[in-house]
């Protein structure tokens, strides 16, 4: 215990978290949550389940997540894989708004910045987009446009692949 | 060598009849590194964490990770009485975890008996009495060197308090409550409010730097330099903590210099000596917080391995390619990599059993390629529908540490 040797604390807690979701019964924000391969420790995915009540219930959307080397002291890196309407995600890359970054906080897990962004679909904030043509409905107040687009694309791009 | 081969974790408990010991012992560890507390310190904003975790946090960023106010490294105090809980539940900790799963077994295999479980329970007070009388004289031992006089009778009167607090279970608990709702401080035994301690122990910290900090101060730079030639063997008496050094006003040969000094590589561009020294830093100033400093070489071969992974010598962006790296050298991390590597593609592989399982349930196209001899697999992939099994613990789930993401 006194002699434990420290700097590997990315792995090892990766691998903590990794247990967690294992063992986790199933959950309202994502399908899965795992390493892409057995070769990566720092290479992820995951599904993400869209918030209820909200015009995205029912979705599904693939996400890349790639964690630095110093994680958790510095925030891993997540893009959408599956096609989302939302003015903080670009649509053809799938980046997620920054703000993701700027409040990161090493006690969060990755299950917690899924938790994040599940929120960030309940609420978008149209003033900083990454979308300029969902935002646009938003911000000329098209609520129900908005709504119909998000709920079309939701269910025409919803995530089917099981890739392995 | 206290990493067994399960990772264990605070889901342990989950699928026992104990699982609400998994919150419990969630909050022994350590929200940034998820393992149990490592020389436990104290923020100015009362979050506890490692004291290297903590270091590295507030050098990256200068804020504490779980509230995000801004601190610094010189407020942070040992907490002690965290350490001691994490010391006393760690030496538990084997024996209740297996005689709850023995349990486990045992009500799975339908043997529940009324009688059982309270034979059991004496058992495990047993167990953990006899484990306990070491860490007990440790402690006090450690006490002693913190504190320049207790008179005896204080010491007496603490000892068999502190025994059956941890042993026996809840009616003991009970008694042990303070009628007059005062608690005693583990240093100078005055008894006060319990919220005034924490602030109470900074008097006796302070008074226990004080002293040091004052005549080195000036001298620091000087004796630093001279620490590394005296050889490898730190005196068992605290180690001096290592200044902060403000590298903009460094040339890259004088911090190369001030490196070489310190005994540690001197290579690399500058900023890969600023974060090297950072790194440093915050490895011997951690290690000083420790109550059994680490000699200066096992502090180095912790150096070597950040090299490995954040360091100059980080190529590949995966820790396994970095881990092989490791398994050339002799320490026993390479130990640990190797017999976790089977670990975590043991981990990943019922990751995927089980996604692969909920996937199938949620998508009704199902799953059209080539798992379907897993079937029987993926059910036990997807663990045990315990009673605890949603039980959630850690600030990770908490409503107040997800992410505000409204701006």
């Amino acid at each position: 215990m006194a002699s434990r040797t420290r700097g590997i604390d990315t792995r090892q807690r990766l691998m903590k978290e990794l247990k967690a979701y294992n063992k986790e019964g199933e959950n309202e924000t994502f399908l899965y949550l795992r390493p892409v391969n057995d070769e990566d420790l720092l290479h992820w995915e995951a599904v993400l389940k869209g918030p209820a009540a909200s015009p995205y219930e029912g979705g599904l959307w693939g996400l890349d997540i790639r964690i630095p080397s110093d994680y958790p002291y510095a925030p891993p890196t997540i893009h959408f894989t599956t096609k989302i309407a939302h003015p903080n995600i670009a649509w053809s890359t799938g980046e997620i708004c920054s703000s993701l970054n700027n409040d990161w906080k090493p006690t969060v897990n990755l299950s917690g910045i899924l938790a994040a962004i599940q929120l960030l679909l309940t609420v978008p904030d149209p003033d900083s987009p990454l979308n300029p043509d969902i935002a646009v409905l938003m911000r000329n107040g098209d609520l129900a446009g908005w709504e119909s687009v998000v709920r079309y694309w939701t269910e025409e791009e919803r995530w089917q692949g099981v890739r392995w | 060598m206290d990493q067994s081969f399960d990772l264990p974790d605070s889901t342990d408990w989950l699928e026992t009849p104990l699982s609400l010991l998994a919150p419990f012992e969630s909050s022994l560890r350590c929200q940034v590194c998820k393992d149990f507390f490592d020389n436990p310190v104290i923020t100015s904003c009362s979050h506890t964490f490692c004291s290297l975790c903590i270091r590295r946090c507030l050098s990256t960023e200068g804020k504490c990770p779980a509230c995000r106010s801004s601190d610094q490294e010189l407020k942070l105090r040992r907490n002690w009485a965290v350490q001691e809980l994490v010391d006393a539940f760690k030496l538990a900790r084997p024996s209740v975890l297996e005689l709850a799963r023995r349990e486990n077994t045992r009500l799975a295999r339908g043997e529940e008996e009324i009688e059982k479980p309270a034979q059991k329970k004496r058992k495990v007070n047993h167990l953990e009495e006899e484990e306990l009388q070491v860490p007990e004289t440790n402690s006090q031992g450690r006490r002693t060197r913190s504190q320049k006089s207790i008179d005896s009778s204080a010491r007496e009167r603490t000892v068999p308090q502190i025994v059956p607090e941890v042993i026996e279970d809840s009616q003991d608990d009970e008694e042990y409550i303070p009628e007059d709702g005062l608690v005693a401080c583990p240093i100078c035994f005055r008894k006060m409010k319990e919220e005034a301690v924490f602030p109470h122990l900074n008097v006796h910290q302070q008074e226990e730097d004080s002293p040091k900090k004052t005549p080195t101060k000036t001298a620091s730079f000087g004796s630093l330099k001279g620490a590394p030639q005296k050889g490898l063997n730190l005196p068992s008496k605290q180690p001096e903590r290592l200044p902060a050094i403000n590298y903009s006003i460094l040339k890259d040969n004088a911090l190369r210099k001030k490196l070489r000094d310190l005994g540690i590589p001197d290579w690399g561009q500058k900023q890969l000596l600023q974060r090297r020294h950072t790194e440093w830093m915050n490895l011997w100033n951690a290690n000083c917080d420790s109550k059994h400093p680490k000699p200066k070489r096992v502090l180095l071969q912790e150096l070597d391995i950040w090299e490995r992974t954040q360091g100059g010598h980080a190529t590949a962006p995966s820790p396994f390619t970095t881990s092989n790296n490791v398994m050339r050298k002799d320490f026993d991390a390479s130990e640990w990599s190797n017999s976790h590597d089977d670990d975590f593609k043991r981990l990943i592989a019922n990751a995927r059993k089980k996604s692969e399982a909920k996937a199938r349930q949620t998508i009704p196209g199902g799953c059209p390629s080539s798992s379907g001899q897993k079937e029987p697999q993926s059910q036990q992939g997807a663990g045990l529908p315990v009673d605890g099994a949603r039980v959630e613990f850690g600030p990770d789930t908490d409503g107040n540490n997800v992410i505000d993401l409204s701006g």
